[in-house]
């Protein structure tokens, strides 16, 4: 969200405005999470990129309830405008984040648009998608000589503590 | 149970020998025992304890879970210290006064120090309309017609002022607020002062009346046909016609109960809070 | 055979002990550096004529480079300076058909070339390198610290894993030592030492001699020649590897690091007593170091180094 006098006193709003009004809102974004859930990787403005993404998380929390559960049904019913991606939520992405409670998505910003308006825009997407990685992949840095001196503080100290706790 | 009762000494041992079923009538036992074997004097007479009879059939009901509405924050960024502080303020003066779980729609009698009346204190009776407020600001209103005049009172829950609180009637309406009552008939918010307290056993569910009130005619203070209100309990049938109904739907807003972002789920957080309170208490 | 063994020792030692009557530290040490560059020179006379070899480059970014490079006369280090400024400064050592190879220390033949950092995912072989070459800098230090008339005599060094927290440095002093115990002061002008090594940015030369030319190199240490005896014994082709850094000359097991500048953070941290040897008062350096680029925060620093000053038990 924008650094305006307006966020900084939310008073309570959470939500931005976008769209023709709240229920042009919700349409707008129930087509871009649709887009989402068949894609999972979409390009949309940063605005709308970082106000579906609650929404995408929280479905997948429904999601997680599993299909007998009448409100995640209708939520999936709901949120989903092309019915045939209600089974690939609840059969792929749910099972998917099964071990994981939160931080389903991923958002990157990119350059803004080449178009007249210039939009500043985002990449969304689902973690675990077969896509190749938005990121470079981090390397892990546990052999290095700093960390290698300070896995064996950690063991000294563990063990200083298991003595002391043992006598 | 006679023969139990004639040598209380010699059986002491024998009680604890014989295979108890019931656990209740064992601790009755032993406690009476204790009592006459305390004073050393030839056994009186006592009348035998009445049987108590218990219902093996069915499932022993857990006492119902109450949350005080108020003790649940409302949703925002103050930081949750200050709503843990107002909690420990709020057990201190549970601990003084006894606030009775009651609901929107259930009759109260509210007695008040007041300095002004005679013998210093103000009893009021009603129904209450609404709960609002959170933490030691939690206020409730309670609404009765006195010689034809509507009388609500707010009080706040947490008011030093407060003395004695009495549920005379415990239930439930259809609807959380019950504002729409000012614009009901009378005869809906009208109860008598001198009513003996209804009693409902701590396991039984809160009963639910399906009353539904006829209104005065229009206009009323609020559009209550409005889906904002959600209101179940007025019998629009008679004072709007189909139409008006119609009409109505204009502001339904369909998707707001698909917007994840307005949802406020407490169930979590009222188990927490629940748990914390009831140690404090037992403390 | 005994009574001859016996002679010999007895006849080294007088030689040594005459020697090192004849030869304060300071002529000690350049005269090892002497016999060192003469070996160098000889070695590198051993070919005049100049032989192609090929050496393929295999690390990330680099696979398919194929480098043609001068038998018996570049190394490592002159592959690197054919790639990029990065490889120059921050390859601490190389990997040739997979055996550890010091940067400077002639290519022999045509073979594969790794160049290894501190930042690579599996950089073991380099850190134990490292440790290694810490502690050799560190008896390079102590072995120029005192007065000329106090003799010091480095032992061998000991082989520490890297997660005992400390490099160490075994030292036997002169006999009038015993009774001195260092105090912080000491210990921080043994590191100011070291940092002005470090900031000479010297090179760690490396030579293969056989054990004959060492036993000339040490004739004035009767421990050390035993060492060179007995790495002679253990290494397969019988050769000693014996490396200098500066006008210090040290012998080592294994490769050592390309330069003293690659050390950034170095500390002397203690210096332990620990039992009478057979050459006098043992006594155990102990220091903590971190190369460059892998710098740690002041407070990490300090746990690592309070650890460093606990005794290192060698088995």
């Amino acid at each position: 969200m924008r650094l305006t006098v307006r966020a900084l006193i939310s008073h309570g709003r959470v939500a931005r405005r976008i769209g023709l009004g709240p229920e042009s809102r919700i349409n707008m974004l129930r087509n871009i999470l649709t887009g989402l859930v068949r894609h999972e990787r979409i390009e949309t403005t940063r605005a709308r990129a970082d106000e579906v993404r609650f929404y995408a998380e929280k479905l997948i929390d429904y999601a997680k309830k599993g299909d007998t559960n009448k409100k995640s049904m209708e939520m999936a019913d709901f949120w989903l405008t092309e019915k045939d991606l209600i089974p690939k939520l609840f059969r792929v992405l749910a099972p998917r984040f099964e071990n994981q409670s939160g931080g389903y998505t991923l958002m990157a910003r990119i350059p803004n648009r080449e178009n007249l308006d210039r939009a500043a825009m985002a990449v969304l997407e689902y973690k675990g998608n077969p896509f190749p990685p938005l990121f470079p992949v981090k390397r892990t840095h546990e052999l290095n000589l700093v960390n290698q001196l300070l896995k064996g503080y950690r063991e000294e100290k563990a063990k200083l503590t298991t003595e002391t706790r043992d006598s | 149970m006679a023969a139990c009762t004639q040598r209380t000494g010699a059986l002491a041992r024998l009680i604890q020998n014989v295979q108890f079923h019931h656990e209740r009538m064992f601790s009755v036992f032993s406690l009476r025992l204790q009592a006459a074997g305390s004073g050393d004097k030839p056994p009186t007479f006592t009348p035998p304890s009445k049987p108590v009879i218990l219902d093996k059939s069915k499932p022993e009901e857990a006492a119902r879970r109450f949350v005080s509405p108020e003790f649940i924050p409302p949703r925002q960024r103050t930081a949750p210290l200050k709503f843990f502080l107002e909690r420990k303020d709020m057990i201190q003066r549970r601990r003084v006064l006894n606030i009775p779980e009651f609901y929107v729609g259930s009759v109260l009698s509210v007695t008040t120090s007041d300095p002004h009346a005679s013998n210093n204190t103000n009893r009021f009776v009603g129904i209450c309309i609404q709960r609002s407020g959170k933490g030691l600001g939690a206020t409730f209103i309670l609404r009765n017609i006195i010689d034809g005049q509507g009388v609500e009172i707010c009080y706040e829950l947490y008011n030093p002022r407060m003395k004695h609180i009495e549920v005379l009637k415990l239930e439930k309406r259809l609807d959380d607020n019950l504002m729409y009552l000012r614009d009901a008939l009378p005869e809906y918010s009208t109860f008598a002062f001198d009513v003996k307290p209804v009693h409902l056993s701590p396991t039984q569910e809160v009963p639910v009346n399906e009353m539904k009130v006829r209104m005065k005619p229009r206009p009323w203070s609020k559009r209550w046909e409005r889906p904002k209100f959600n209101i179940k309990g007025i019998r629009f049938d008679l004072c709007l016609t189909p139409e008006q109904m119609e009409h109505a739907q204009k502001w339904a807003e369909p998707w707001r109960q698909y917007d994840m972002l307005k949802e406020y789920d407490t169930s979590t957080l009222e188990e927490k809070i629940y748990q914390e309170v009831q140690a404090e208490l037992r403390k | 055979m005994a009574s001859r063994r016996l002679c010999e020792m007895a006849q080294r030692r007088l030689v040594s002990s005459a020697a090192a009557e004849r030869l304060t530290a300071s002529e000690l040490r350049s005269w090892r550096s002497s016999l060192f560059s003469k070996e160098q020179a000889r070695q590198r006379s051993l070919h005049p004529r100049v032989e192609k070899i090929e050496v393929t480059m295999d690390a990330p970014g680099l696979q398919g480079t194929l480098l043609v490079m001068n038998k018996g006369t570049s190394t490592p280090y002159s592959c690197a300076r054919h790639l990029t400024e990065w490889h120059v400064s921050s390859a601490a050592l190389a990997l040739v058909d997979g055996e550890p190879w010091h940067m400077h220390r002639p290519l022999t033949r045509s073979c594969s070339l790794t160049l290894l950092t501190f930042r690579d995912a599996n950089p073991q072989l380099v850190n134990q390198a490292y440790w290694r070459s810490c502690a050799a800098l560190l008896g390079q230090v102590l072995d120029n610290a005192f007065k000329e008339e106090y003799s010091v005599e480095l032992l061998k060094i000991p082989e520490v894993p890297v997660t005992a927290g400390a490099f160490c440095c075994d030292v036997v002093l002169d006999p009038q030592l015993d009774s001195w115990t260092p105090s912080e002061e000491n210990l921080r002008s043994l590191t100011r030492e070291a940092q002005q090594l470090m900031l000479k940015d010297l090179p760690w030369e490396p030579l293969e001699v056989m054990p004959t030319v060492a036993l000339e190199i040490f004739s004035h240490s009767r421990y050390k020649q035993e060492e060179v005896e007995q790495m002679a014994a253990n290494s397969p082709s019988g050769a000693v590897s014996v490396y200098r850094c500066g006008e210090h000359v040290t012998l080592a097991e294994g490769p050592l690091v390309a330069r003293t500048g690659l050390c950034s953070q170095y500390e002397v941290t203690a210096l332990h007593t620990l039992r009478e040897g057979q050459w006098g008062l043992q006594r155990r350096a102990q220091g903590l170091s971190l190369p460059l680029n892998l710098t740690a925060h002041h407070t990490v620093w300090r746990k690592l180094r309070k650890r460093a000053e606990k005794l290192v038990e060698i088995p």
